[in-house]
């Protein structure tokens, strides 16, 4: 296969049946690493901006929780964790006007998977209630155990039969380095054959490497540590998201928090 | 199913979709509906969008030896259409073509029934006249097509398989179906006596010849 990587990220036929059989069939591992999808410079572009110098509050709302999160010209969202440093954003393509390198690396993977997938590339990208839209998210994990407990997506155990999808494959693209900037178990994935693969160390992954993987193979991260000087698990994924009508209920308390802190920054 | 997912990668035909998830409630609908309708094993039955032989592992191994033709627009199916009944040891004689002008005339036959699971739902307005011009061609007098189809308040398209630009059709009430009714002299119903609701909430109507 030719090199796949975010500027080039369209297969021909036999790439993607290549693909899907690696990722679908029963004999196949149930993922697919790309390796070097992103070029060092756009890995230390992106952690640079969501590590180390984006302050959130200036750029995102406090996560109000899912239901009825994402709507049509919802805002980004992000979720900090007091105790553990886990910080989640929440980046609607829509809405993440001030990182333009993020929204373009996102495309281009949202529209791999949706050639694996089999489906159209523009069904998932605009949000129209009562459907999915992918909501592009940062997740930088730096200490907790039982960070991802174990489950799959989108599988014949989903309650809802409509949530059932065989075809649905997730991304992530990793952006540090277990060993390096984090220890733990990393990104822990279930074959199709069964077995379990602590996918960073068996595979050798490396910042700006592209897994595609199974949804509704088990998934998990059963423990992650990081000390002050490491940057955490910092990585992208691409979850597709519910779209509702209107906007949810963000608590007044929570308002009250986001007002208080932009105005204390525009005092300070 | 997983087996069934396997062939479909292996023929490069589909990922896995609703196709398996429904096939033993697609496959004994239509069989029964059909059977409902007075089908027997004598009788010659016409499979419009055949699929890869879902309905084919019921209706052939029902149906008396070469009773069974299937038409197809997605080629890959034609192989793995073979492989299922391989897998399912149905060794019966078949006919299978792929097929993308309404060409049923080429199987010499006359049918007393035909079926069209989801296939209208896949047609624009013009294919559906075109269906029933062909239609009248080779279904037997008093033959019954058995179709299904949801009544969309506009057209829209589907991309099958990121391969096939398909058009929806829209507004398939009363009157359009009528309409075909008066032009062809055929009989149409909806949602006939005694049938099961579809297993995915499509409509369900019959034309008699």
């Amino acid at each position: 296969m030719k090199s796949i990587n975010h500027r080039n990220f369209c297969l021909n036929k036999k790439e993607v049946w290549d693909v899907r059989r690696k990722i679908y069939h029963s004999q196949g591992e149930g993922f697919l690493l790309f390796k070097g999808f992103l070029e060092k410079k756009f890995t230390d572009h992106l952690v640079n901006y969501w590590c180390r110098l984006l302050d959130p509050p200036q750029t995102h709302l406090l996560f109000p929780g899912k239901e009825h999160a994402f709507y049509p010209g919802c805002p980004c969202y992000y979720k900090h964790g007091r105790t553990t440093g886990l910080k989640v954003f929440y980046n609607p393509l829509w809405g993440n006007q001030h990182e333009v390198v993020s929204n373009e690396i996102a495309v281009s993977i949202i529209h791999l998977r949706s050639q694996i997938e089999g489906k159209a590339f523009t069904r998932e990208i605009s949000p129209r209630p009562g459907q999915r839209c992918v909501v592009p998210r940062l997740i930088i994990t730096r200490n907790g155990e039982n960070v991802l407990a174990p489950h799959s997506d989108y599988g014949l155990d989903e309650p809802n039969p409509r949530n059932i999808d065989l075809a649905r494959v997730q991304a992530t693209l990793f952006l540090s380095q277990i060993d390096k900037d984090y220890s733990g178990s990393g990104f822990v994935f279930t074959k199709n054959n069964g077995d379990k693969i602590h996918c960073e160390r068996e595979l050798g992954i490396e910042p700006g490497d592209l897994l595609i993987w199974r949804y509704n193979n088990v998934h998990e991260i059963s423990d992650i540590s990081s000390r002050e000087d490491q940057v955490g698990f910092v990585r992208m994924l691409f979850p597709p998201e519910e779209i509702s009508h209107k906007a949810g209920s963000i608590s007044i308390i929570e308002k009250t928090k986001y007002l208080l802190r932009s105005m204390k920054r525009k005092l300070v | 199913m997983f087996k069934i997912i396997d062939l479909h990668l292996e023929e490069e035909a589909g990922v896995p979709s609703n196709r398996e998830l429904m096939w033993e409630d697609l496959g004994e609908w239509q069989m029964d509906s059909l059977k409902k309708m007075g089908m027997d094993s004598k009788h010659k039955l016409l499979d419009i969008g055949c699929g890869p032989l879902r309905f084919g592992t019921y209706a052939i191994s029902y149906l008396d030896e070469g009773n069974y033709f299937g038409v197809e627009v997605w080629e890959p199916y034609l192989k793995l259409g073979r492989r299922i009944l391989e897998e399912f040891e149905i060794s019966k004689n078949y006919t299978m073509k792929i097929d993308r002008g309404f060409d049923y005339e080429s199987f010499g036959e006359k049918f007393d029934f035909a079926i069209a699971q989801s296939v209208v739902t896949h047609m624009s307005v013009r294919q559906i006249d075109e269906l029933l011009d062909v239609l009248k061609k080779v279904m037997k007098p008093d033959g019954i097509l058995l179709f299904t189809f949801i009544n969309n308040r506009f057209p829209y398209s589907v991309y099958y398989e990121m391969e096939e630009p398909m058009i929806t059709p829209c507004k398939l009430d009363n009157a359009f179906f009528q309409a075909l009714e008066k032009k062809y002299q055929v009989e149409y119903r909806k949602y006939p006596e005694g049938l099961e609701r579809h297993p995915t909430g499509q409509a369900v109507a019959t034309i008699k010849f």
